[in-house]
Protein backbone atom coordinates (compact mmCIF):
# COMPACT_ATOMS: atom_id res chain seq x y z
CA UNK A 1 0.00 0.00 0.00
CA UNK A 2 0.98 3.61 -0.42
CA UNK A 3 3.34 5.14 2.07
CA UNK A 4 1.61 8.09 3.71
CA UNK A 5 3.80 10.83 5.07
CA UNK A 6 2.43 11.74 8.51
CA UNK A 7 0.49 15.01 8.34
CA UNK A 8 1.44 17.95 10.52
CA UNK A 9 -1.84 18.51 12.31
CA UNK A 10 -0.92 21.61 14.28
CA UNK A 11 -1.35 23.78 11.22
CA UNK A 12 -4.96 23.06 10.34
CA UNK A 13 -5.24 25.39 7.33
CA UNK A 14 -2.50 23.64 5.47
CA UNK A 15 -3.77 20.12 6.11
CA UNK A 16 -5.36 19.93 2.70
CA UNK A 17 -2.25 21.40 1.11
CA UNK A 18 -0.17 18.64 2.61
CA UNK A 19 -2.57 16.05 1.20
CA UNK A 20 -2.57 17.80 -2.17
CA UNK A 21 1.21 17.76 -2.20
CA UNK A 22 1.38 14.05 -1.50
CA UNK A 23 -1.28 13.18 -4.07
CA UNK A 24 0.38 15.44 -6.63
CA UNK A 25 3.67 13.59 -6.25
CA UNK A 26 1.93 10.25 -6.53
CA UNK A 27 -0.13 11.27 -9.56
CA UNK A 28 2.79 12.76 -11.43
CA UNK A 29 5.02 9.91 -10.36
CA UNK A 30 2.78 7.43 -12.14
CA UNK A 31 1.49 5.65 -9.06
CA UNK A 32 -2.06 5.52 -10.43
CA UNK A 33 -1.11 4.05 -13.79
CA UNK A 34 -2.34 2.44 -15.92
CA UNK A 35 -5.95 3.41 -15.15
CA UNK A 36 -5.06 6.94 -14.00
CA UNK A 37 -7.79 6.70 -11.38
CA UNK A 38 -7.17 8.10 -7.91
CA UNK A 39 -8.70 6.45 -4.83
CA UNK A 40 -12.24 7.54 -3.97
CA UNK A 41 -12.87 10.42 -1.59
CA UNK A 42 -13.92 7.93 1.07
CA UNK A 43 -10.70 5.95 0.66
CA UNK A 44 -8.64 9.13 0.88
CA UNK A 45 -10.52 10.20 4.04
CA UNK A 46 -9.62 6.90 5.60
CA UNK A 47 -6.03 6.92 4.45
CA UNK A 48 -5.26 10.43 5.73
CA UNK A 49 -7.73 10.23 8.62
CA UNK A 50 -9.30 13.56 7.70
CA UNK A 51 -12.80 14.78 6.91
CA UNK A 52 -14.29 14.64 3.44
CA UNK A 53 -14.18 18.46 3.30
CA UNK A 54 -10.42 18.40 3.68
CA UNK A 55 -10.06 15.75 0.99
CA UNK A 56 -12.25 17.79 -1.34
CA UNK A 57 -10.17 20.90 -0.73
CA UNK A 58 -7.07 18.93 -1.65
CA UNK A 59 -8.66 17.56 -4.82
CA UNK A 60 -9.97 21.04 -5.69
CA UNK A 61 -6.47 22.35 -5.43
CA UNK A 62 -5.14 19.64 -7.75
CA UNK A 63 -7.99 20.28 -10.20
CA UNK A 64 -7.14 24.00 -10.26
CA UNK A 65 -3.56 23.10 -10.96
CA UNK A 66 -4.70 20.82 -13.76
CA UNK A 67 -3.07 17.79 -12.17
CA UNK A 68 -6.31 15.84 -11.91
CA UNK A 69 -9.79 15.93 -13.39
CA UNK A 70 -12.90 15.08 -11.39
CA UNK A 71 -15.94 13.56 -12.98
CA UNK A 72 -19.19 12.85 -11.28
CA UNK A 73 -20.11 9.21 -11.59
CA UNK A 74 -16.57 8.41 -12.61
CA UNK A 75 -14.14 9.58 -9.96
CA UNK A 76 -10.89 11.51 -10.01
CA UNK A 77 -8.34 10.93 -12.77
CA UNK A 78 -4.84 12.09 -13.52
CA UNK A 79 -5.18 14.74 -16.25
CA UNK A 80 -4.00 14.46 -19.79
CA UNK A 81 -4.33 10.72 -20.02
CA UNK A 82 -7.71 10.80 -21.64
CA UNK A 83 -8.12 9.38 -25.13
CA UNK A 84 -9.95 12.06 -27.11
CA UNK A 85 -11.68 10.83 -30.21
CA UNK A 86 -12.32 13.86 -32.34
CA UNK A 87 -15.60 13.65 -34.19
CA UNK A 88 -14.88 16.64 -36.40
CA UNK A 89 -12.89 14.36 -38.68
CA UNK A 90 -13.81 10.90 -39.85
CA UNK A 91 -11.24 8.26 -39.09
CA UNK A 92 -11.26 4.57 -38.49
CA UNK A 93 -11.29 3.70 -34.80
CA UNK A 94 -7.75 2.40 -35.06
CA UNK A 95 -6.48 5.56 -36.77
CA UNK A 96 -8.11 7.78 -34.17
CA UNK A 97 -5.95 6.01 -31.58
CA UNK A 98 -2.86 6.47 -33.75
CA UNK A 99 -3.60 10.19 -33.97
CA UNK A 100 -3.59 10.28 -30.18
CA UNK A 101 -0.03 9.09 -30.12
CA UNK A 102 -1.00 5.70 -28.70
CA UNK A 103 0.32 2.40 -29.91
CA UNK A 104 -2.86 0.63 -30.87
CA UNK A 105 -3.09 -3.04 -31.78
CA UNK A 106 -5.93 -5.06 -33.23
CA UNK A 107 -6.70 -8.71 -32.62
CA UNK A 108 -9.15 -10.56 -34.79
CA UNK A 109 -11.67 -12.35 -32.59
CA UNK A 110 -13.66 -13.83 -35.46
CA UNK A 111 -14.25 -13.40 -39.14
CA UNK A 112 -16.97 -15.16 -41.08
CA UNK A 113 -19.30 -14.75 -44.00
CA UNK A 114 -22.85 -14.56 -42.68
CA UNK A 115 -26.29 -13.86 -44.17
CA UNK A 116 -27.02 -10.15 -43.89
CA UNK A 117 -29.10 -9.66 -40.73
CA UNK A 118 -32.64 -8.48 -41.45
CA UNK A 119 -32.22 -5.17 -39.62
CA UNK A 120 -29.32 -4.22 -41.89
CA UNK A 121 -31.13 -4.98 -45.13
CA UNK A 122 -32.48 -1.46 -45.55
CA UNK A 123 -28.92 -0.14 -45.21
CA UNK A 124 -27.03 -2.49 -47.50
CA UNK A 125 -29.81 -2.90 -50.01
CA UNK A 126 -31.78 -5.84 -51.28
CA UNK A 127 -29.11 -7.23 -53.59
CA UNK A 128 -26.75 -7.88 -50.69
CA UNK A 129 -27.43 -11.35 -49.36
CA UNK A 130 -24.25 -11.99 -47.37
CA UNK A 131 -21.60 -9.94 -45.65
CA UNK A 132 -18.43 -10.37 -43.66
CA UNK A 133 -18.87 -10.22 -39.91
CA UNK A 134 -15.56 -9.15 -38.43
CA UNK A 135 -15.00 -8.88 -34.70
CA UNK A 136 -11.84 -7.31 -33.41
CA UNK A 137 -10.40 -6.37 -30.08
CA UNK A 138 -8.65 -2.99 -30.04
CA UNK A 139 -5.88 -2.44 -27.56
CA UNK A 140 -4.09 0.76 -26.65
CA UNK A 141 -0.72 0.52 -25.00
CA UNK A 142 -1.41 -3.15 -24.38
CA UNK A 143 -4.74 -2.63 -22.58
CA UNK A 144 -8.10 -3.58 -24.13
CA UNK A 145 -9.95 -0.42 -25.05
CA UNK A 146 -12.73 -1.51 -27.40
CA UNK A 147 -14.47 -4.37 -29.13
CA UNK A 148 -15.44 -3.62 -32.72
CA UNK A 149 -18.15 -5.65 -34.44
CA UNK A 150 -18.37 -4.84 -38.14
CA UNK A 151 -20.53 -5.89 -41.05
CA UNK A 152 -18.57 -5.32 -44.24
CA UNK A 153 -19.10 -6.16 -47.92
CA UNK A 154 -18.57 -9.81 -48.72
CA UNK A 155 -15.62 -8.97 -51.00
CA UNK A 156 -13.59 -8.15 -47.88
CA UNK A 157 -13.35 -11.92 -47.38
CA UNK A 158 -11.16 -12.14 -50.46
CA UNK A 159 -8.50 -9.87 -48.99
CA UNK A 160 -5.49 -11.56 -47.44
CA UNK A 161 -5.64 -12.87 -43.91
CA UNK A 162 -2.78 -10.66 -42.84
CA UNK A 163 -4.32 -7.58 -44.37
CA UNK A 164 -7.57 -8.19 -42.52
CA UNK A 165 -5.71 -8.78 -39.29
CA UNK A 166 -3.57 -5.69 -39.45
CA UNK A 167 -5.53 -2.96 -41.20
CA UNK A 168 -8.44 -0.82 -40.04
CA UNK A 169 -11.86 -1.19 -41.68
CA UNK A 170 -11.50 1.97 -43.71
CA UNK A 171 -8.20 0.76 -45.17
CA UNK A 172 -9.82 -2.58 -46.08
CA UNK A 173 -12.71 -0.79 -47.75
CA UNK A 174 -10.28 1.35 -49.68
CA UNK A 175 -8.64 -1.83 -50.94
CA UNK A 176 -11.96 -2.87 -52.43
CA UNK A 177 -12.47 0.02 -54.84
CA UNK A 178 -9.36 2.15 -54.47
CA UNK A 179 -11.45 5.05 -53.33
CA UNK A 180 -12.63 4.32 -49.84
CA UNK A 181 -15.49 5.71 -47.85
CA UNK A 182 -16.94 9.17 -48.31
CA UNK A 183 -18.96 9.71 -45.17
CA UNK A 184 -20.44 8.09 -42.11
CA UNK A 185 -23.35 8.48 -39.80
CA UNK A 186 -22.29 8.09 -36.22
CA UNK A 187 -24.39 7.55 -33.12
CA UNK A 188 -23.05 7.50 -29.58
CA UNK A 189 -24.79 6.08 -26.59
CA UNK A 190 -24.09 4.49 -23.22
CA UNK A 191 -25.10 1.04 -22.12
CA UNK A 192 -24.17 -1.66 -19.65
CA UNK A 193 -21.60 -4.24 -20.66
CA UNK A 194 -22.94 -7.75 -21.12
CA UNK A 195 -20.85 -10.72 -20.01
CA UNK A 196 -19.02 -11.24 -23.26
CA UNK A 197 -18.12 -7.59 -23.81
CA UNK A 198 -17.11 -7.24 -20.16
CA UNK A 199 -14.86 -10.28 -20.40
CA UNK A 200 -13.16 -9.01 -23.56
CA UNK A 201 -12.69 -5.53 -22.15
CA UNK A 202 -11.54 -6.88 -18.78
CA UNK A 203 -14.21 -4.91 -17.00
CA UNK A 204 -17.17 -5.85 -14.81
CA UNK A 205 -20.42 -7.17 -16.28
CA UNK A 206 -23.00 -4.42 -15.86
CA UNK A 207 -20.49 -1.57 -15.89
CA UNK A 208 -21.13 1.34 -18.23
CA UNK A 209 -19.56 1.24 -21.67
CA UNK A 210 -19.53 3.86 -24.38
CA UNK A 211 -21.06 2.60 -27.60
CA UNK A 212 -20.41 4.05 -31.03
CA UNK A 213 -22.45 2.82 -33.97
CA UNK A 214 -21.19 3.83 -37.35
CA UNK A 215 -22.65 3.40 -40.81
CA UNK A 216 -20.30 4.34 -43.61
CA UNK A 217 -20.96 4.85 -47.29
CA UNK A 218 -18.93 4.95 -50.45
CA UNK A 219 -19.12 8.03 -52.66
CA UNK A 220 -22.03 6.57 -54.59
CA UNK A 221 -24.05 6.38 -51.38
CA UNK A 222 -23.73 2.59 -51.09
CA UNK A 223 -23.47 1.43 -47.49
CA UNK A 224 -20.21 -0.47 -46.94
CA UNK A 225 -19.72 -0.65 -43.19
CA UNK A 226 -21.99 -1.03 -40.21
CA UNK A 227 -19.87 -1.17 -37.09
CA UNK A 228 -20.52 -1.08 -33.39
CA UNK A 229 -17.69 -0.28 -31.00
CA UNK A 230 -18.02 -1.08 -27.32
CA UNK A 231 -15.53 1.15 -25.59
CA UNK A 232 -14.13 1.13 -22.07
CA UNK A 233 -15.24 4.52 -20.83
CA UNK A 234 -12.74 5.30 -18.07
CA UNK A 235 -10.35 7.31 -20.16
CA UNK A 236 -12.15 7.65 -23.42
CA UNK A 237 -14.21 10.56 -24.59
CA UNK A 238 -15.53 11.90 -27.84
CA UNK A 239 -14.99 15.56 -28.57
CA UNK A 240 -16.65 17.74 -31.15
CA UNK A 241 -16.90 21.38 -31.99
CA UNK A 242 -20.21 22.76 -33.16
CA UNK A 243 -21.65 26.06 -34.22
CA UNK A 244 -24.78 27.39 -32.66
CA UNK A 245 -27.76 27.42 -34.94
CA UNK A 246 -31.17 28.43 -33.64
CA UNK A 247 -33.87 26.00 -34.66
CA UNK B 1 -17.54 22.76 -61.75
CA UNK B 2 -15.10 20.07 -62.74
CA UNK B 3 -15.10 19.01 -59.10
CA UNK B 4 -18.19 16.90 -59.68
CA UNK B 5 -17.57 13.35 -60.70
CA UNK B 6 -19.53 12.27 -63.72
CA UNK B 7 -22.53 10.05 -63.32
CA UNK B 8 -21.52 6.48 -64.00
CA UNK B 9 -23.49 3.32 -64.64
CA UNK B 10 -24.90 2.41 -61.25
CA UNK B 11 -27.94 0.68 -59.84
CA UNK B 12 -28.78 3.89 -57.97
CA UNK B 13 -31.46 6.11 -59.53
CA UNK B 14 -30.06 9.17 -61.30
CA UNK B 15 -31.51 11.68 -58.87
CA UNK B 16 -29.93 9.79 -55.94
CA UNK B 17 -26.54 9.92 -57.65
CA UNK B 18 -26.89 13.64 -58.26
CA UNK B 19 -28.03 14.11 -54.67
CA UNK B 20 -25.06 12.18 -53.26
CA UNK B 21 -22.63 14.03 -55.48
CA UNK B 22 -24.01 17.37 -54.31
CA UNK B 23 -24.02 16.23 -50.71
CA UNK B 24 -20.40 15.28 -50.95
CA UNK B 25 -19.36 18.67 -52.34
CA UNK B 26 -21.35 20.40 -49.58
CA UNK B 27 -19.91 18.25 -46.81
CA UNK B 28 -16.35 18.58 -48.06
CA UNK B 29 -16.65 22.36 -48.14
CA UNK B 30 -16.54 22.91 -51.91
CA UNK B 31 -19.83 24.67 -51.30
CA UNK B 32 -19.54 26.22 -47.82
CA UNK B 33 -22.55 27.32 -45.74
CA UNK B 34 -24.52 30.11 -47.45
CA UNK B 35 -22.89 29.43 -50.83
CA UNK B 36 -25.19 29.44 -53.81
CA UNK B 37 -25.38 26.21 -55.77
CA UNK B 38 -25.23 26.31 -59.57
CA UNK B 39 -28.61 26.88 -61.25
CA UNK B 40 -30.78 23.84 -61.93
CA UNK B 41 -30.15 24.10 -65.67
CA UNK B 42 -26.41 24.31 -65.10
CA UNK B 43 -26.43 21.28 -62.79
CA UNK B 44 -28.46 19.46 -65.40
CA UNK B 45 -25.79 19.98 -68.02
CA UNK B 46 -22.92 19.23 -65.60
CA UNK B 47 -24.42 15.86 -64.71
CA UNK B 48 -26.01 15.25 -68.06
CA UNK B 49 -29.44 14.71 -66.55
CA UNK B 50 -32.81 16.38 -66.93
CA UNK B 51 -33.89 19.36 -64.91
CA UNK B 52 -36.57 17.23 -63.25
CA UNK B 53 -33.88 14.90 -61.95
CA UNK B 54 -31.88 17.84 -60.58
CA UNK B 55 -34.98 19.23 -58.95
CA UNK B 56 -35.69 15.89 -57.31
CA UNK B 57 -32.14 15.72 -55.94
CA UNK B 58 -32.32 19.27 -54.58
CA UNK B 59 -35.74 18.54 -53.12
CA UNK B 60 -34.29 15.60 -51.15
CA UNK B 61 -31.47 17.77 -49.81
CA UNK B 62 -33.94 20.49 -48.95
CA UNK B 63 -36.04 18.06 -46.93
CA UNK B 64 -32.92 16.98 -45.08
CA UNK B 65 -32.25 20.62 -44.25
CA UNK B 66 -28.94 20.69 -46.10
CA UNK B 67 -30.10 23.02 -48.86
CA UNK B 68 -32.45 26.01 -48.74
CA UNK B 69 -34.38 27.01 -51.85
CA UNK B 70 -35.22 30.66 -52.17
CA UNK B 71 -37.82 31.25 -54.89
CA UNK B 72 -36.48 33.44 -57.67
CA UNK B 73 -32.94 33.30 -56.29
CA UNK B 74 -31.82 29.71 -56.34
CA UNK B 75 -30.54 27.05 -53.95
CA UNK B 76 -28.19 27.81 -51.09
CA UNK B 77 -26.24 25.65 -48.64
CA UNK B 78 -27.87 25.80 -45.22
CA UNK B 79 -25.87 26.75 -42.16
CA UNK B 80 -24.85 23.51 -40.44
CA UNK B 81 -27.53 22.45 -38.00
CA UNK B 82 -25.06 21.87 -35.24
CA UNK B 83 -27.40 22.92 -32.50
CA UNK B 84 -29.86 20.35 -33.68
CA UNK B 85 -27.07 17.86 -33.94
CA UNK B 86 -25.99 18.68 -30.43
CA UNK B 87 -29.39 17.98 -29.07
CA UNK B 88 -30.41 15.50 -31.67
CA UNK B 89 -30.75 12.79 -29.14
CA UNK B 90 -32.62 10.01 -30.74
CA UNK B 91 -36.12 9.68 -29.48
CA UNK B 92 -36.25 13.21 -28.25
CA UNK B 93 -36.82 15.28 -31.35
CA UNK B 94 -38.74 12.46 -32.93
CA UNK B 95 -40.96 12.06 -29.94
CA UNK B 96 -41.64 15.75 -29.88
CA UNK B 97 -42.44 16.25 -33.49
CA UNK B 98 -44.00 12.96 -34.55
CA UNK B 99 -45.53 11.43 -31.50
CA UNK B 100 -46.74 14.57 -29.81
CA UNK B 101 -45.01 13.89 -26.51
CA UNK B 102 -44.58 16.69 -24.07
CA UNK B 103 -41.21 17.95 -22.89
CA UNK B 104 -40.88 19.80 -19.62
CA UNK B 105 -37.83 21.06 -17.77
CA UNK B 106 -38.19 20.85 -14.03
CA UNK B 107 -35.91 23.43 -12.39
CA UNK B 108 -34.69 21.66 -9.26
CA UNK B 109 -32.40 24.46 -8.12
CA UNK B 110 -31.31 27.89 -9.25
CA UNK B 111 -28.67 29.48 -7.08
CA UNK B 112 -25.39 31.32 -6.85
CA UNK B 113 -22.41 29.12 -6.03
CA UNK B 114 -18.66 29.55 -5.89
CA UNK B 115 -17.19 28.31 -9.15
CA UNK B 116 -15.41 24.98 -8.72
CA UNK B 117 -11.96 24.70 -10.21
CA UNK B 118 -13.26 23.14 -13.40
CA UNK B 119 -16.16 25.54 -13.89
CA UNK B 120 -13.85 28.49 -13.27
CA UNK B 121 -11.28 27.18 -15.71
CA UNK B 122 -13.86 26.65 -18.46
CA UNK B 123 -15.53 30.03 -17.99
CA UNK B 124 -12.13 31.71 -17.59
CA UNK B 125 -12.85 33.02 -14.11
CA UNK B 126 -10.86 32.88 -10.88
CA UNK B 127 -11.79 29.82 -8.82
CA UNK B 128 -14.39 30.70 -6.22
CA UNK B 129 -15.94 33.48 -8.32
CA UNK B 130 -19.71 33.48 -7.69
CA UNK B 131 -21.56 32.01 -10.68
CA UNK B 132 -25.16 30.96 -11.31
CA UNK B 133 -25.91 27.27 -11.22
CA UNK B 134 -29.19 26.06 -12.69
CA UNK B 135 -30.14 22.41 -12.33
CA UNK B 136 -32.91 21.13 -14.50
CA UNK B 137 -34.33 17.69 -15.03
CA UNK B 138 -35.73 17.28 -18.50
CA UNK B 139 -38.88 15.21 -18.59
CA UNK B 140 -40.36 13.46 -21.55
CA UNK B 141 -43.99 12.71 -20.75
CA UNK B 142 -43.31 13.07 -17.05
CA UNK B 143 -40.42 10.64 -17.24
CA UNK B 144 -37.02 12.13 -16.36
CA UNK B 145 -34.53 11.63 -19.17
CA UNK B 146 -31.68 14.03 -18.49
CA UNK B 147 -30.16 16.17 -15.78
CA UNK B 148 -28.67 19.41 -17.01
CA UNK B 149 -26.44 21.49 -14.78
CA UNK B 150 -25.73 24.90 -16.28
CA UNK B 151 -23.18 27.48 -15.13
CA UNK B 152 -23.49 31.08 -16.26
CA UNK B 153 -22.13 34.47 -15.21
CA UNK B 154 -24.03 35.61 -12.14
CA UNK B 155 -25.85 38.57 -13.69
CA UNK B 156 -27.20 36.51 -16.58
CA UNK B 157 -28.17 33.69 -14.23
CA UNK B 158 -30.08 36.09 -11.99
CA UNK B 159 -31.87 37.58 -14.96
CA UNK B 160 -32.96 34.10 -16.04
CA UNK B 161 -34.99 33.78 -12.82
CA UNK B 162 -37.70 35.78 -14.54
CA UNK B 163 -37.87 33.50 -17.55
CA UNK B 164 -39.87 30.41 -18.38
CA UNK B 165 -37.09 27.89 -17.88
CA UNK B 166 -39.62 25.07 -17.69
CA UNK B 167 -40.67 25.47 -21.25
CA UNK B 168 -37.84 27.28 -22.99
CA UNK B 169 -34.27 26.58 -23.85
CA UNK B 170 -31.65 28.79 -22.20
CA UNK B 171 -29.81 29.17 -25.51
CA UNK B 172 -32.85 30.62 -27.18
CA UNK B 173 -33.48 33.06 -24.34
CA UNK B 174 -29.87 34.25 -24.55
CA UNK B 175 -30.03 34.71 -28.30
CA UNK B 176 -33.54 35.96 -28.89
CA UNK B 177 -34.39 37.85 -25.72
CA UNK B 178 -31.00 38.99 -24.43
CA UNK B 179 -29.50 39.55 -27.87
CA UNK B 180 -26.31 37.69 -27.04
CA UNK B 181 -25.22 36.08 -30.31
CA UNK B 182 -23.80 32.63 -29.67
CA UNK B 183 -20.87 31.15 -31.53
CA UNK B 184 -19.33 27.73 -31.29
CA UNK B 185 -19.60 25.07 -28.63
CA UNK B 186 -17.04 22.50 -27.58
CA UNK B 187 -18.42 19.18 -26.59
CA UNK B 188 -17.13 16.14 -24.77
CA UNK B 189 -19.09 12.93 -24.62
CA UNK B 190 -18.41 10.12 -22.19
CA UNK B 191 -20.18 7.24 -20.52
CA UNK B 192 -20.54 7.03 -16.73
CA UNK B 193 -22.42 4.91 -14.23
CA UNK B 194 -25.09 6.72 -12.26
CA UNK B 195 -23.97 7.36 -8.69
CA UNK B 196 -26.62 7.69 -5.98
CA UNK B 197 -27.24 11.39 -6.60
CA UNK B 198 -27.61 10.99 -10.36
CA UNK B 199 -29.71 7.87 -9.96
CA UNK B 200 -32.04 9.74 -7.64
CA UNK B 201 -32.35 12.74 -9.96
CA UNK B 202 -33.14 10.61 -12.98
CA UNK B 203 -35.14 7.99 -11.06
CA UNK B 204 -33.07 5.09 -12.33
CA UNK B 205 -31.23 2.37 -10.40
CA UNK B 206 -27.73 3.29 -9.27
CA UNK B 207 -25.17 2.00 -11.75
CA UNK B 208 -27.33 2.69 -14.80
CA UNK B 209 -25.27 3.66 -17.84
CA UNK B 210 -25.51 7.37 -18.61
CA UNK B 211 -24.09 9.55 -21.33
CA UNK B 212 -22.24 12.46 -19.84
CA UNK B 213 -21.76 15.56 -21.96
CA UNK B 214 -19.71 18.59 -21.14
CA UNK B 215 -20.62 21.51 -23.32
CA UNK B 216 -18.97 24.90 -23.33
CA UNK B 217 -20.81 27.43 -25.46
CA UNK B 218 -19.09 30.63 -26.51
CA UNK B 219 -20.48 33.96 -27.64
CA UNK B 220 -19.97 34.94 -31.23
CA UNK B 221 -16.88 36.84 -30.06
CA UNK B 222 -15.42 33.64 -28.66
CA UNK B 223 -15.99 34.40 -24.98
CA UNK B 224 -17.02 31.32 -22.96
CA UNK B 225 -20.50 31.96 -21.63
CA UNK B 226 -22.41 28.83 -20.76
CA UNK B 227 -20.88 25.68 -19.33
CA UNK B 228 -23.02 22.61 -18.83
CA UNK B 229 -22.89 19.08 -17.61
CA UNK B 230 -25.57 16.92 -19.16
CA UNK B 231 -26.34 13.50 -17.78
CA UNK B 232 -28.53 11.59 -20.17
CA UNK B 233 -30.13 8.20 -19.71
CA UNK B 234 -28.18 5.90 -21.98
CA UNK B 235 -31.20 3.71 -22.63
CA UNK B 236 -33.23 6.66 -23.80
CA UNK B 237 -31.03 8.68 -26.11
CA UNK B 238 -28.11 8.78 -28.38
CA UNK B 239 -26.08 11.53 -29.92
CA UNK B 240 -25.97 11.45 -33.69
CA UNK B 241 -23.99 13.13 -36.37
CA UNK B 242 -22.80 12.75 -39.91
CA UNK B 243 -19.15 13.15 -40.80
CA UNK B 244 -17.61 13.48 -44.26
CA UNK B 245 -14.21 12.02 -44.94
CA UNK B 246 -11.47 14.38 -46.01
CA UNK B 247 -8.11 13.40 -47.32
CA UNK B 248 -6.24 14.79 -44.35
CA UNK B 249 -8.27 12.61 -42.00
CA UNK B 250 -6.10 9.67 -42.99
CA UNK B 251 -2.92 9.37 -40.96
CA UNK B 252 0.17 9.72 -43.09
CA UNK B 253 1.29 6.15 -42.52
CA UNK B 254 -1.90 4.91 -44.06
CA UNK B 255 -1.74 7.13 -47.10
CA UNK B 256 1.69 5.76 -47.76
CA UNK B 257 0.46 2.21 -47.36
CA UNK B 258 -2.28 2.80 -49.85
CA UNK B 259 0.13 4.20 -52.39
CA UNK B 260 2.45 1.27 -51.86
CA UNK B 261 -0.03 -1.52 -51.86
CA UNK B 262 -2.77 -0.49 -54.17
CA UNK B 263 -1.07 -1.03 -57.54
CA UNK B 264 -0.51 -4.67 -56.63
CA UNK B 265 -4.20 -5.34 -56.74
Amino acid sequence: MTATTPLVRKNVTSLYEQIAMQLREEALGGLYEPSGKLPSEAQLCERFAVSRITVRLALDRLTEEGVVERKQGKGTYVSGKQVRHNLDALRSFHDSLVMQGLKPEMRVLSKEVVPLPAHLRPLFGKKTSHCVLLERLHLADGEPIAVGISYLPREVDELGREEIASRPNYALLKSLNGEGIARADVAIRAQLADRRIARLLKTKTGSAVLVMTRTSAFRNGECCDHSTFFIRPERYEFVASCTFQPA
Amino acid sequence: MSSFRTIQPSPLPLHAQVRESLRERILDGTFPPHAQLPAESELGSIFGVSRITVRQALGDLQREGIVIKIPGKGSFVAKPKAYQQLTQLEGFAEAMSRLGHTIRNLVTSHKIVDATAQVAQRLQLAPGTPVSEIRRVRHLDREPVSLEVTYLPKDIGERLRHEDLQGRDIFLILENDYRIPLGHADLQIEAVSADDALAHALQVPAGTALLRLERLTHTEDGIPLDFEYLYIRGDAFQYRLRIARRRDDVPIYNRKNHADTHPDR
